[in-house]
């Protein structure tokens, strides 16, 4: 589903230039999850971002769902994005001006899906907020707000779901069950799951796992994840 | 579709509330002034014949010819007399100088005059009487029609007993309107049959003959004229075109420019908050454009959504705008014309149009060109916060302002000059705000480490501010010195013409005295102990050739070509009238010359036409043509007393019919005296600076109470900035007074830090305007009269401190939420 070769991101500074990523390669099979693992600052939101068609690399080469990406300009990026592609961000990104409901049509209403409130509202209940369609994220805890974002992501049957550290901003508990929820909306909904975080316990539950240090993978594991999932 | 959606969840979350309010008060403005001028200058310049009561009109001090009636009869030509001179009409002790009319039975032939039989309050809207009718004929022998301010100024009612001349008459009829119904004066309407009654026609009289002609038959009527005019004198002419009163023209066109000028100011400022609007919506909607274009919009689509949802404000805006601003013009036509009860004619279904697509010009000036990248801003935006977003530079924002306004100035004035002068006079106010604000800023910093609590938190945030502080301070500095010209003018400037009158020698001007008249005069002024100069005799004439040639095209225009003016002799050179060329009558051989006559002519006409001395001119005096040669030129001073055009050689031309006139000054335990005499002497014409002060007053305050319902609205839009700035920087507020809070400072101190601030930025501004102010008032005396310049030391004390207060008043509300909101939340919001 998705292929990274030789992937690489540098960018100029005072200093000269400075590489992000280095040479990366990666083939993540179609319904398989893969953390990205890594300190602060070793590269692993830009590799998300480029895996996911936001950003371009410097070098190197890029297929999702076999669409060589970036031999496409930002306009064609949007298309595949559109057609393949959902996200959740750590900070959940919810526009404030739109109740939970609104926010999770937002996808839908964009490319003109007549039944967007209807889609968006069963996945809203999927997701527990069935009490709370009208509310604004403002009214919304932390975990009701990442919900909204995974049902908004989950709306649009995305083939491949990217997450930017999505229990980042939550306490343990509500991470916990953020990740519960990801997870078992992933295997019902037979998205491949590409997901940053630092956290070793939400990695674990992961079918790969890459680990990047100073834009380089340092470690890559699959039983290792296979091992910690069977026994979490 | 999706584009009204999100424009309304937006509004709903109150985002576009501001820049929604911005557009309508443009679109008000500009809708509200573009009416009521179009509607105004289709009244000025209107040529119909209805103004004119006539097709064409012989106009001259001269009564036809017998055999002109004759032939208009054979001709089937309709043909009217009408009579207009200026007469004092009394009514028990008081008096008033009028405009009389004097109208035969099938006056007017064009047109029609409008009566009332009630003395109506003025309706502020339009001015009108609210029961009309069409008059039928003439007054009835004894009987006068006159306009409502007749009725105000003599204190009477319907169906007073008044005096014109040796008659007495009734007023049975208010006149509402009729053709040649613009006069500085008010107009009363008697019969022709009553006029010689009056005794107020004598030889010599400056009496206006008009000799009105209609016809059905355009080619019958142009046959006659063609006919007519080899046999017109000099001071005969037929006119087919009429426009306005010029004195009334000039009056309202200078309304029309005030009242331009102020909405410029507002639309400047309304854009100015658009503007600042539009760029916090940008900011506000950058992380979303980077989320919808993560979901797979692409740029095209990031485009129709933003762009649509503008298009659609400014739609609505413009519907809205244009509905209240056919409310304001009908609010500013009935200030500004509720006095000349004048018709304006109404504004064209293309003035509504333009005013309506004038919201999206407004979009497409002040709101597009923050938005115009936000479509580029790059996806990876939504996971790279530091990402730099490409976004339009100020220094384009402004410039692309400027030329905004520059276009506006342009399209309300008309005029390249006065837009020039205009975009000067903003330039100067901006450089005047940025050295007060670097000063501000300098100021602050010193003072700064001095102060402790609230006083170090203000100034700090005045520094930390700059650039939002900067602009409100302009902003401010603007509409307050539209609001401190204006007063200034309106009750300084008035004051200032009130004192020059008082220090002014002579208050009263005296005309029309026939030489039977003249013993009893000054045995009158005599007895009251008021002194004079001696009676200067006068006669009508005007200028038909400068040495033998007629007037060019463009000399024709000149008053003294084409029309009769005041010839005066005299022996004594008076000495607020040195020469400044030539030589006196005593410096001459003292021999009248047979060939000419020696004139003495007046400095601004020798500069109009070019003249030096024994340059040639002759004069038609009655008819008569007359050679006269230039011995001197006399310094144009109009300080006291009068200042001939022309002085004749004393005893050239004294075998004409002449009469006097003087200036005196008439203490007021003196002046109802005056008037006794004028109603003893009814031919005599009493002007008085009183009654002109009265007048000019009264006009000055109709035509600026239009302005200032305007100007409010300038406020408005001032207030609506500052709304603007506080909001773009609310978040950081938020963020600073959340972890003030958060270290345990008291709402005291934020509170006396956001008063501190506003208040040094209202204290300026109130500043700066008064400067401004100072010099625009002091230029537009200049132009209007020759009036020294003066300080007006009080609004230097007062308008700083109520600005200081205001500024500061409405700052503190609009930071309110920050201030009052507890710091968990704060800083929750905050991130």
């Amino acid at each position: 589903m998705i292929k990274a070769i030789k992937v690489s991101k540098s960018v100029k500074t005072n200093e000269g230039e400075l590489t992000i990523l280095d040479s990366i390669t990666l083939d993540i099979p179609v319904g398989h999850s893969l953390a990205i693992t890594g300190a602060s600052g070793s590269g692993k939101s830009t590799l998300l971002g480029i895996l996911a068609g936001l950003d371009t690399p410097s070098n190197g080469d890029i297929f999702l769902n076999k669409q060589q990406i970036t031999a496409m300009d930002e306009e064609g990026r949007a298309k595949v994005r559109a057609d393949n592609v959902g996200f959740i961000f750590q900070s959940f990104q919810l526009l404030p001006g739109l109740t939970a409901l609104e926010n999770a049509m937002l996808p839908l209403e964009l490319f003109d899906n007549k039944n967007a409130e209807s889609i968006a509202k069963n996945y809203l209940i999927k997701v527990g907020l069935e009490h709370r369609l009208n509310h604004y994220p403002q009214q919304l805890s932390g975990g009701e707000q990442q919900r909204v974002a995974i049902a908004r992501a989950f709306s649009t049957r995305p083939k491949i779901l990217f997450a930017d550290e999505p229990t980042g901003n939550l306490d343990s508990k509500t991470g916990a069950k953020i990740i519960d929820l990801l997870f078992e909306l992933n295997k019902t909904e037979h998205t491949t799951l590409v997901l940053v975080t630092h956290e070793q316990r939400l990695a674990g539950y992961c079918d790969h796992i890459v680990a990047i240090d100073a834009g380089a993978v340092i470690n890559t594991a699959d039983a290792l994840a296979e091992n910690q999932h069977a026994s979490g | 579709m999706l584009a009204v959606k999100l424009l309304l969840r937006n509004w709903r979350s109150g985002e576009l509330k501001l820049m929604m309010v911005a557009l309508i008060l443009a679109v008000t403005v500009v809708s509200g002034i573009s009416i009521f001028v179009e509607r105004l200058e289709a009244s000025m310049h209107s040529q119909t014949a209805d103004l004119l009561g006539a097709d064409s009109v012989l106009i001259g001090p001269r009564l036809k010819e017998k055999a002109w009636e004759a032939e208009a009869n054979k001709l089937k030509i309709l043909h009217s007399n009408f009579v207009r001179l200026r007469s004092m009409v009394y009514a028990g002790d008081e008096g008033s100088l009028t405009s009389l009319h004097i109208i035969e039975q099938n006056y007017p032939l064009r047109g029609e005059i409008r009566l009332s039989e009630e003395l109506f309050e003025l309706n502020k809207l339009e001015g009108k009487a609210k029961k009309q009718f069409i008059a039928q004929g003439a007054p009835n022998s004894g009987e006068v029609w006159a306009a409502a301010d007749f009725f105000y100024l003599l204190n009477i009612k319907l169906g007073a007993e008044i005096e014109i001349g040796n008659k007495k008459f009734i007023v049975t009829k208010v006149l509402v309107d009729s053709p040649e119904s613009f006069s500085r004066f008010p107009i009363v309407i008697i019969n022709q049959q009553d006029l010689a009654a009056t005794g107020l026609i004598m030889p010599g009289s400056n009496v206006n003959y008009r000799w009105l002609l209609a016809s059905d038959d355009k080619e019958k009527l142009l046959n006659f004229k063609t006919w007519l005019k080899p046999k017109l004198n000099a001071h005969q002419e037929i006119s087919d075109a009429h426009s306005r009163n010029e004195w009334l023209q000039d009056t309202l066109e200078n309304s029309s420019n005030l009242l331009s000028f102020a909405a410029v100011i507002s639309v400047l400022l309304a854009g100015a908050a658009i503007s600042i609007s539009s760029r916090q919506f940008v900011e506000r909607h950058t992380a979303q454009v980077a989320l919808i274009k993560s979901i797979g919009a692409s740029s095209n689509k990031i485009r129709k959504l933003y762009f649509g949802q503008l298009l659609l404000l400014g739609a609505v805006a413009s519907v809205i705008g244009l509905v209240l601003g056919h409310v304001l013009q009908q609010m500013i036509v009935g200030y500004i014309v509720s006095f000349y009860q004048i018709d304006l004619g109404s504004g064209s279904i293309v003035t509504y149009l333009n005013s309506l697509l004038s919201g999206l010009v407004f979009l497409f000036f002040f709101a597009f060109p923050p938005l115009w990248h936000l479509p580029e801003i790059p996806p990876i935006k939504i996971l790279r916060k530091d990402i730099p977003v490409n976004s339009v530079r100020s220094v384009t924002q402004v410039s692309i302002s400027a030329i905004a306004v520059f276009l506006l100035i342009f399209l309300f004035s008309g005029n390249i000059e006065l837009t020039l002068k205009v975009s000067v006079a903003m330039i100067i106010i901006a450089l005047l705000t940025v050295f007060f604000a670097r000063f501000t800023l300098l100021l602050s910093k010193k003072l700064a480490v001095k102060t402790r609590g609230a006083w170090r938190l203000g100034l700090v945030n005045l520094q930390r501010r700059y650039q939002h502080n900067s602009l409100l301070i302009a902003v401010f500095s603007i509409t307050l010195m539209a609001f401190v010209s204006l007063s200034l003018i309106r009750t300084s400037y008035w004051q200032d013409i009130q004192n020059n009158a008082d220090q002014n020698e002579l208050n009263y001007f005296i005309y029309n005295v026939e030489e039977t008249d003249k013993t009893d005069i000054e045995k009158y002024l005599a007895d009251l102990a008021i002194e004079h100069e001696p009676m200067t005799p006068t006669i009508f004439g005007r200028v038909t050739k400068i040495n033998n040639q007629k007037p060019s095209k463009e000399q024709a225009d000149y008053y003294v070509f084409s029309w009769d003016v005041w010839l005066t002799w005299f022996d004594t050179l008076p000495e607020n009238q040195p020469l400044v060329a030539g030589v006196w009558w005593h410096e001459l051989d003292g021999v009248v010359n047979e060939n000419w006559i020696n004139v003495s002519v007046r400095e601004d006409i020798a500069e109009e036409l070019h003249l030096k001395i024994d340059d040639m001119l002759e004069f038609s005096i009655g008819g008569e043509l007359q050679l006269t040669k230039i011995t001197s030129i006399r310094e144009s001073n109009f300080d006291s007393g009068l200042n001939f055009n022309f002085v004749f050689q004393p005893g050239a031309i004294s075998q004409y019919h002449h009469i006097y006139n003087l200036g005196i000054q008439v203490p007021p335990e003196h002046k109802r005296a005056i008037l006794q005499f004028g109603k003893r002497h009814p031919t005599i014409t009493i002007d008085s600076l009183d009654a002109w002060l009265v007048k000019t007053k009264r006009i000055l305050e109709q035509a600026l109470d239009g302005i200032f319902v305007v100007l409010l609205l300038t406020l408005f839009c001032g207030c609506l900035v500052l709304l603007a700035a506080v909001n773009s920087s609310m978040s950081t507020r938020q963020k600073e007074s959340g972890l003030l809070r958060a270290f345990g400072s008291s709402k005291q101190l934020i509170l006396g830090s956001v008063w501190l601030e506003f208040m040094a930025v209202g204290f300026i501004s109130g500043l700066v305007a008064v400067i401004a102010s100072e010099v625009l008032v002091f230029q537009v005396q200049q132009m209007m009269s020759d009036i020294p310049f003066q300080l007006h030391l009080h609004y230097w004390i007062i308008v700083p401190i109520i600005s200081m207060v205001f500024i500061g008043l409405l700052g503190v509300l609009a930071c309110k939420s920050t201030i009052s909101t507890t710091p968990l939340v704060v800083l929750r919001d905050a991130t």
